[in-house]
């Protein structure tokens, strides 16, 4: 004997593993291997495609609501292989939905639905609808926008089901609402419940393929032909070429991740191809007569392909042709109402609510290349320093500061430019500019540039820049600083507060703002918590407090927003008017 | 006929085998990748790493002294501010500040944290005994405790914050 076949004995003794191999593969087949038969072995190698990568995927990925997004995108964006691995789950499962059809087809076509195989169709065509339930727990894990929006709808169309929607919806989301326990039990029902009931269904249905032998084209060809090697070369190839498909499509495409699921959003949500039949078939029947597009007309149809090993039983052309053509039918309605579906996307509001949403996606995934802080990545959307002050500006402060591009208010000093020299010169040149107090009911500083002339002005702003000056930033003139300081200690100071005051008038009774430190954070942050303060404005000020109105971290994010304007333009003010406006 | 069925099988065995390795390779690559995780791209390299922890003044000649590094945690996607990275043993020696010596807490045999002990240090987890220097004198540890980089500056303690290998007799700092 020479050393396999030692082994193969050894082994055998053993185990009796490669006796059962063989057996294994020895299924007949007669009339020999034939090209359409090979998609059953193609979804057994796609179903391991599943396995090995969602069980790579949860070595990185956490079910949580603030953590999902987060291990998702690090999976994708920071692992090497993560991207590949997630696009072959992702498109493996398109693959699935596709051969799934392809092999119903076959078997109709072939009569491998008739006796005694009628259960196991009825096991195949339950083992379909669990690949569908597969890919429905699985969109959602990766928490995003489109996967947690699209599964909001698909539960919710379940809790629409009459009788028992309500309570399975219930059970599905764990509770009323969607949110932590919807994820693990999605999470529960995508690894371990759905995968241990397709292997054993899977296996079962592989059984009884087994012990019927497979249907082949009996009377043509050889009778006694076997799977093994024929088929099997065939089935090997189709497997090869179809995960070679799917390799290529996650290469070429991955999977976008979306925004950070947030509840508040809006969203275009549109599920995969293969459930937009079904999204647009909702569309045609409103309120209570929507249980016909959501289940009559699903489960007929299915109950129909169901019953066929009992309905197409003659070898009659033209009977056949009768019994199969209204699933011919339903194919091309379902095909007509994705085609629909899909036009629909080209309408102006979807396109833009897409731009948005992406644009939205994209920052979120730039924003994570920096870490992502405890609280998840929502709050980091939210807090996102390039938007997040522009919008507490427009909430808090816009109503009445105008700012370029954000508001256009009129009922305090336009900000743009603010504490740069150009403000300061505007403001010393013509307080009551129409944008600048002249938008307040303060109307006590007169125009300056006559008092101090042209240098006196420029000297004076240099100096006024210099308060809230940062590194980084173009450095002040230091003579000129001198300048101003000594020009605004001598002639400003009856009115405004500050060091070195020469003014007999009691502090309290002088209500225009010290500028020591005029455009520093410390500065602007005194005006927004207590602009009514005696070194501000004063008695007269008509400014709401913002003590209590903004958080430490927002009063920081707009304190930065203001400092952020130095940079634009400051309204351009050459000399006071003529006549003094009234 | 024989050569048809030798190659067919040839084919089916080679063709299975790819298509198994297409499903293979990518999910093995993917968890051999996470052993060593790259870096989070967007994060600036960190700052020289020196960071104040306590007060020369306020540290007894003779009595170590426990502190705690602080810092951002970075833990795979996360940073979080603000969290304690790692304990010190901080001893001085006199009044020179030359004297000063920094011990990580870590036990350099398995990792839990060194507590005092009336003959210097002990680990509570497998009882190895160090000298009040840090010098293992009895128990599992292989190596004595591992010394911090360390330095005053303006009256703080400053310290260099380094991970090591455990279990090994030779000290190894283990990066990231």
């Amino acid at each position: 004997m020479d050393a396999p076949s030692r082994w193969k004995a050894f082994l055998e003794e053993r185990t009796g593993l490669p006796g059962a191999l063989s057996r294994a593969v020895d299924v007949a087949m007669p009339g020999g291997p034939r090209w359409r038969r090979v998609f059953g072995a193609s979804l057994v190698a796609l179903l391991l495609l599943e396995a090995l990568t969602g069980a790579a995927m949860m070595t990185v990925y956490s079910p949580g609501t603030s953590a999902a997004w987060s291990s998702t995108w690090y999976l994708d964006a920071v692992l090497p292989w993560g991207r590949l691995v997630r696009g072959l789950h992702h498109f493996g499962t398109h693959a699935i939905v596709v051969l799934l059809g392809l092999h119903l087809v076959q078997v109709v076509l072939d009569r491998a639905t008739r006796r005694p195989r009628e259960l196991n169709h009825l096991l195949g065509l339950g083992l379909g609808g669990l690949a569908l339930f597969a890919a429905m727990t699985g969109f959602p894990l990766a928490w995003d926008q489109r996967g947690y929006w699209v599964s909001r709808i698909e539960t919710g169309i379940i809790g629409s089901v009459p009788v028992v929607g309500p309570l399975l919806k219930r059970f599905l989301l764990g509770g009323a609402h969607y949110g932590q326990l919807t994820l693990t039990r999605f999470y529960t029902l995508h690894v371990w419940v759905v995968p241990l009931a397709l292997l054993l269904g899977v296996w079962a249905h592989v059984a009884m393929v087994r012990r019927h032998g497979l249907k082949g084209d009996a009377g043509r060809g050889d009778p006694e032909a076997r799977w093994w090697p024929g088929q099997a070369a065939r089935d090997g190839a189709a497997a090869l070429l179809t995960l070679s498909v799917v390799t290529w499509m996650a290469r070429r495409w991955g999977v976008t991740l979306d925004a950070p699921a947030d509840p508040a959003s809006h969203f275009p949500a549109v599920p995969e191809w293969f459930f937009s039949p079904l999204s647009q078939l909702l569309r045609y029947f409103p309120g209570p007569w929507q249980v016909i597009g959501t289940m009559l007309i699903p489960g007929a149809l299915t109950t129909y392909v169901a019953l066929l090993p009992w309905i197409d039983r003659s070898e009659s052309r033209w009977r056949r042709a009768l019994v199969l053509t209204p699933l011919l039918l339903a194919a091309l309605g379902a095909a007509a109402l994705g085609v629909e579906q899909r036009r629909g996307l080209a309408s102006p509001a979807f396109v833009r609510s897409l731009r948005e949403a992406r644009a939205t996606a994209g920052r979120a995934r730039a924003l994570a290349r920096r870490g992502i802080p405890p609280e998840g990545p929502l709050e980091m959307v939210r807090n996102d320093p390039a938007v997040r002050p522009g919008e507490l500006f427009a909430q808090h402060c816009g109503t009445c500061h105008a700012v370029r591009g954000v508001s256009q208010q009129r009922k305090g000093p336009r900000l743009d430019g603010f504490g740069s020299r150009g403000w300061a010169t505007a403001f010393v040149v013509w307080p009551d500019h129409p944008e600048l107090m002249g938008t307040t009911e303060i109307h006590d500083m007169p125009p300056q540039r006559r008092r101090l002339r042209d240098e006196g002005v420029r000297a004076v702003a240099e100096w006024l820049y210099s308060r809230g000056y940062e590194p980084g930033e173009p450095a002040p003139d230091a003579a000129l600083v001198a300048a101003g300081e000594a020009i605004y200690r001598r002639r400003c100071t009856t009115c405004h507060q500050g060091e070195g005051d020469t003014s007999e008038t009691e502090a309290a009774d002088r209500d225009a703002p010290n500028l020591d430190a005029w455009g520093s954070r410390a500065y602007i942050r005194s005006q927004i918590v207590n602009p009514g303060a005696p070194e501000n404005y004063g008695a007269r000020n008509r400014m709401p407090r913002f003590h209590d109105r903004l958080t430490e971290r927002e009063l920081g994010m707009v304190v930065d927003y203001v400092r952020s304007l130095r940079v634009r333009p400051a309204p351009a003010v050459r000399d006071e008017p003529e006549a003094p406006t009234p | 006929m024989v050569d048809r069925r030798k190659a067919l099988k040839v084919v089916a065995g080679i063709t299975g085998a790819a298509a198994v390795g297409m499903a293979v390779v990518p999910a093995a690559a993917v968890v051999a990748a996470s052993a060593s995780p790259p870096r989070l791209p967007g994060r600036p390299d960190d700052d020289d790493g020196w960071q104040a922890i306590a007060r020369w003044d306020d540290l007894v000649v003779g009595t170590p002294r426990q502190a705690h590094i602080v810092g951002a945690e970075v833990d795979a996607w996360s940073v979080s501010p603000d969290r304690r990275l790692g304990t010190v043993w901080l001893l001085r020696g006199g009044e020179d500040t030359a004297s000063l010596r920094a011990l990580s807490a870590v036990c350099p045999h398995l990792g839990c944290i060194i507590e005092r002990s009336d003959a210097g240090f002990v680990c509570p987890c497998h009882v190895s005994d160090f000298s009040p220097v840090g010098a293992a004198l009895r128990g599992p540890s292989p190596r004595s405790m591992d010394p911090i980089e360390s330095r005053v500056r303006e009256g703080r303690v400053e310290v260099r914050w380094a991970r090591f290998r455990q279990g090994t007799a030779e000290r190894i700092r283990e990066e990231g």
